[in-house]
């Protein structure tokens, strides 16, 4: 594999707009690129990693299928915010404690940080992004009307925790919800997400 | 494997996909990547109307913010005090931040450095702004760049901001008028405007602000300096609750927090930092992750230059560069480092630390306030009380880890960064570049919480660093949550020894209070200065300080927190002592006092008294307690004031549950927004709950051993009180800032519930360490 010995100096780099993350610049030097969506596509192996460390994970993200190279072991949050640029999903302990990372993997409301990408192959992955299509759904919309966010940085993992919750208990007490909602924020929005 | 070679035009034809152009990193990035969603700066074609405020043919009104939104609303709040003067249409209303490049060329206009009216108490008046010294760090005052003092701190930005903010938007709306008059060809004073349209009032012609936009642009007021802002009573959109308007965006994962800046050709770095303060990296083996998928090179960095970080020291390090974070930090991970670390530092710890400042509680210090003659009252006292409290290290620990993105080119530096502070920012950037700042850009980006953290962090110091030395390629800078707790600064451990001689009756007769922290901890005096908050005829109030490597900052609050619970805690000492009832006891010492606020603290502590049924049955293992919070109570001008109820249950089994809140809160001459308001009042509960009963970082072998969210514990949900009720009062004052000092009143509470409930009395936080069982 060729590998950069040092940071280029200066060379040319192509921008575009990326239709996949709405008007968000994504950069063509894709290091480790989707094979089958035509929003991530690879002109340069130029730094992928090895070829044994990697293996193609298919997965789908937010209704879009992907085949991505990556090692195995990549937690899911890695793979969804740096080669897919869904920036909406967060990082924070990285170690399972806090719940900003939560996406949702075939529904299941899931801590991505610490969720290996692998474990996601062949499953429907569902990020902020994609909770629904326009960005209404009935929890974003509650939350709006609610003014819940603060720094907002806990949200996304709220609101996937939340929707995840309801789908699978439309009515819940006020134990459930406690059982339900434990991702922790620093602002303490818990007033307003109750 | 090969590298696939492809030609420009089979990008294209693979990716279907929009060209806007090639990166060319000595460009300006900031003009290129604008994602929905980012907050920062953006060029327009719209000519402006004046520094604030650009109108755009559409009617936008694009409105510059100079303080960051950290989750207090001024994202909102700003543009409102904006608006308001303006008299634009608020659903029309888009803030951004203000460049912080343009405050580094531009001079404020001469008309805002006119402070109206007489501070704390005049309704007509100005804010209270902070006009120190011009100081090139960034760090003070800066009276007279554009955009003034662009920090954000100390819950002041409606006190040091308002006034010439709702300047700012008088000063458009003139021009706007005058624009429309010119038009017209009529005289001004025939012209009036609402909700961004302009009236011409005898002949009922209308216009728009988008229409004449432009030429109000050219139109300056013949004279600024006669500009009079509205006093609360003509406000129509300031003090009403307006939802805030980045919520949108933040639900929706749009919000382009520091974390999520993505740049071509970016490259990330992970960090290691020492993690004893003051120690350096000794060496390090980049050859056994060299071939690690990714990674580029590892770079050394030595210790952050404390002159441009308020003096703080905090260790070097080596960080790993790599086509992605993940992969940068799995190699750093398994890269050997060794430190080089002071042996003095190394050999400290929580219980040598505490020592020391017990220790200092017996020298002389720095005596504050003395009224009185306390010595001869002790001898004469029928009884005395004496309490030690204590209170633990704390960092901020806001969710988004530390990040900074960095290009730095010969001709000038980039930086996207969530930051309280950016001109301090802007000037480390020039120290460590060599570039002169103005030819620094600083794109900020909402944070992910800040808590206080302004100016405390390496973390751009150490991206500029590191960017520097690879001139011409963008760095992402990220630090792990456990880098996060190493690159902070602490809200200092601190100790405090109260006492008073009672007389027959229980009633305080001489106090003396002693606190002690470390000698850079701030806010040592908060709560205790210049006048007892309880009246005592004989009074005595002075600090106490030891030196220690841990580096020390703002945190929420500052110095309050831990103050507050001192004389919280002690008045309830006292009042059981007494044998007399903590809310009566309190009031008739305040009633006893001449504190000039003495009518809004007894307001405050009646009110939530009242909202709570203060005095009513509990059931066994539940009761009430109260305190009074304050800030500004020993003088005459911005101050603000709240008493908080408290209903806690303690179970048999040791379990605390805080199940009600009562608030009563001064909201002063006016609030700007109350949402605002009460969303910071619903967050400090918890952040007190926290500190009360869990949260403390304590120094093992010289490093801080709480790291991460499994050993600093956040509460959650479930622990959030059921009930929380807020209530405000008018006063005849200007605030002294929300946002910050509010639900110190749990600390105490928390510790005298425990003491109503079990008998056992804690002093030392947190108060889950000890064994809380009864019965
Ligand atoms: S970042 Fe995944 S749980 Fe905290
Ligand atoms: S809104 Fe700031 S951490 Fe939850």
């Amino acid at each position: 594999m060729t590998r950069s010995p040092r940071l280029m100096k200066s060379g040319r780099h192509r921008s575009r707009a990326g239709a996949h993350y709405a008007a968000f610049i994504t950069h063509a030097a894709k290091r480790l690129a989707c094979k089958t969506c035509p929003a991530f596509y690879s002109i340069s192996k130029v730094g992928l990693g090895s070829g044994d460390s990697t293996m193609a994970i298919d997965l789908s993200v937010n209704g879009v299928r992907h085949s991505i190279d990556v090692a195995p072991d990549t937690p899911l949050l890695w793979v969804v915010r740096e080669q897919l640029e869904l920036t909406g999903t967060k990082f924070s302990c990285g170690i399972a404690q806090c719940g900003v990372c939560t996406l949702h993997v075939d529904g299941q409301a899931v801590r991505s940080c610490s969720f290996p990408v692998s474990a996601a192959a062949g499953r429907n992955v569902t990020t902020i992004e994609g909770l629904s299509p326009d960005g209404n759904h009935p929890i974003q919309q509650a939350w709006i009307s609610l003014d819940v966010p603060q720094c907002g940085y806990c949200q996304s993992g709220q609101i996937m925790s939340a929707a995840a919750l309801l789908t699978r208990n439309p009515n819940p007490s006020d134990a459930e919800i406690d059982a339900g909602m434990t991702n922790a924020c620093r602002c303490s929005t818990y007033h307003r997400i109750r | 494997m090969a590298a696939a070679k492809l030609s420009r035009r089979d990008i294209l034809a693979a990716s279907g996909a929009l060209i806007i152009g090639f990166w060319i990193p000595t460009k300006a990035a900031g003009q290129i990547i604008n994602p929905e969603g980012a907050v920062w700066t953006k060029p327009t074609a719209n000519p402006e109307v004046n520094a604030w405020v650009v109108v755009a043919p559409d009617e936008t009104v694009t409105i510059r913010i100079a303080q960051t939104e950290i989750g207090q609303g001024v994202w909102t709040s700003n543009p409102m005090m904006v608006c308001e003067e303006l008299q634009c249409d608020w659903a029309k209303v888009r803030p951004e931040y203000a460049s912080v490049n343009r405050d580094a060329r531009e001079m404020a206009p001469d008309w805002t450095l006119n402070v109206m009216g007489n501070g704390g108490r005049d309704p007509n008046g100005g804010g209270s702004p902070d006009f120190l010294d011009r100081s090139k760090t960034g760090v003070t005052g800066i009276p007279d760049s554009l955009y003034r003092r662009m920090r954000t701190n100390a819950a002041a930005s409606v006190k040091d901001g308002r006034y010439y903010l709702q300047l700012a938007g008088a000063e458009a709306r003139e021009r706007l008028l005058l624009a429309a008059a010119k038009v017209w060809n009529v005289p001004v004073a025939e012209v009036s405007s609402a909700n961004s349209v302009v009236t011409h009032k005898p002949t009922g012609r209308t216009t728009t602000y988008g229409a004449v936009a432009a030429l109000a642009g050219q139109t300056p007021h013949p004279n600024p300096k006669a500009i009079r802002i509205k006093p609360p009573s003509e406000w129509t959109l300031m003090g009403t609750e307006q939802k805030n308007l980045d919520v949108p965006h933040k639900v929706r994962g749009k919000t382009i927090y520091g974390i999520d800046v993505r740049l071509p050709g970016m490259k990330w770095a992970a960090v290691k930092s020492c993690p004893v303060y003051g120690g350096s990296v000794k060496s390090y083996d980049f050859e056994k992750v060299r071939g690690e998928p990714g990674v580029i090179l590892a770079i050394p960095f030595p210790i952050p230059n404390p002159a441009l970080i308020r003096g703080r020291v905090f260790g070097g390090g080596v960080a790993v560069l790599a086509d992605t974070w993940y992969q940068a930090k799995t190699a750093i991970d398994k890269m050997p480092i060794e430190w080089d670390i002071p042996p003095q530092n190394a050999a400290m710890d929580t219980a040598k630390i505490r020592a020391a400042l017990m220790a200092s509680l017996d020298a002389p210090g720095t005596m504050r306030t003395n009224i009185g003659d306390c010595d001869a009252a002790f001898a004469s006292g029928t009884r005395m009380v004496e309490a030690t409290y204590s209170v633990p290290y704390l960092p901020r620990a806001r969710m988004e880890p530390g990040n900074a993105t960095v290009l730095v080119t010969d001709d000038r530096v980039d930086i996207w960064i969530g930051d309280q502070s950016p001109q301090e920012t802007r000037y480390s950037a020039s120290q460590i570049t060599g570039l002169p700042e103005t030819s620094v850009y600083l794109h900020l980006c909402h944070l992910g919480g800040g808590y206080g953290r302004n100016g405390n962090g390496p973390q751009a110091e150490q991206a500029l660093y590191i960017a520097n030395k690879n001139r011409g390629t963008p760095i992402h800078l990220l630090w792990t949550r456990e880098e996060d707790f190493i690159n902070t600064t602490y809200r200092s451990i601190g100790v405090a020894r109260l006492r008073a001689a009672l007389d027959a009756d229980g009633w305080p007769i001489a106090m003396e209070v002693r606190t002690a922290a470390d000698q850079n901890a701030p806010g040592p005096a908060a709560g205790f200065d210049i006048a007892a908050r309880y009246y005592v005829p004989n009074y005595r109030f002075s600090t106490h300080t030891a030196k220690f490597h841990i580096p020390v900052g703002t945190r929420r609050g500052v110095g309050a927190p831990a103050q507050t619970f001192y004389r919280e805690s002690f008045m309830d000492e006292l009042a059981h002592a007494a044998g007399k009832d903590p809310y009566l006891y309190r009031r008739e010492l305040i009633q006893r006092g001449n504190l000039f606020y003495k009518d809004d603290m007894i307001k405050a502590l009646d009110m939530a008294a009242e909202m709570s049924n203060w005095g009513t049955p509990l059931p066994q293992g539940t009761v009430r307690v109260i305190a009074l919070e304050e800030r500004g109570a020993e003088g005459d001008g911005h101050a603000t004031f709240s008493a908080q109820v408290h209903k806690i249950s303690i179970s048999k089994q040791g379990e605390v549950r805080l199940l009600r809140t009562d608030i009563a809160h001064d909201e002063g001459l006016s609030l700007i927004n109350p949402l605002s308001v009460k969303k910071q009042l619903e967050g400090q509960n918890t952040w007190f709950l926290n500190d009360a009963m869990y949260q403390e970082s304590n120094v093992v072998d010289g490093r801080m051993k709480e790291n991460n969210f499994d050993r600093f514990i956040l509460s959650r949900l479930n622990e959030h009180p059921p009930e929380l009720n807020i209530h405000f009062f008018k006063s005849e004052h200007w605030l002294d800032g929300m946002g910050h000092d509010r639900g110190t009143s749990l600390q105490s509470g928390i510790a005298d519930a425990i003491f109503q409930v079990t008998g056992k009395r804690y002093r030392d936080l947190p108060l889950r360490n000890y064994d809380l069982t009864w019965g």
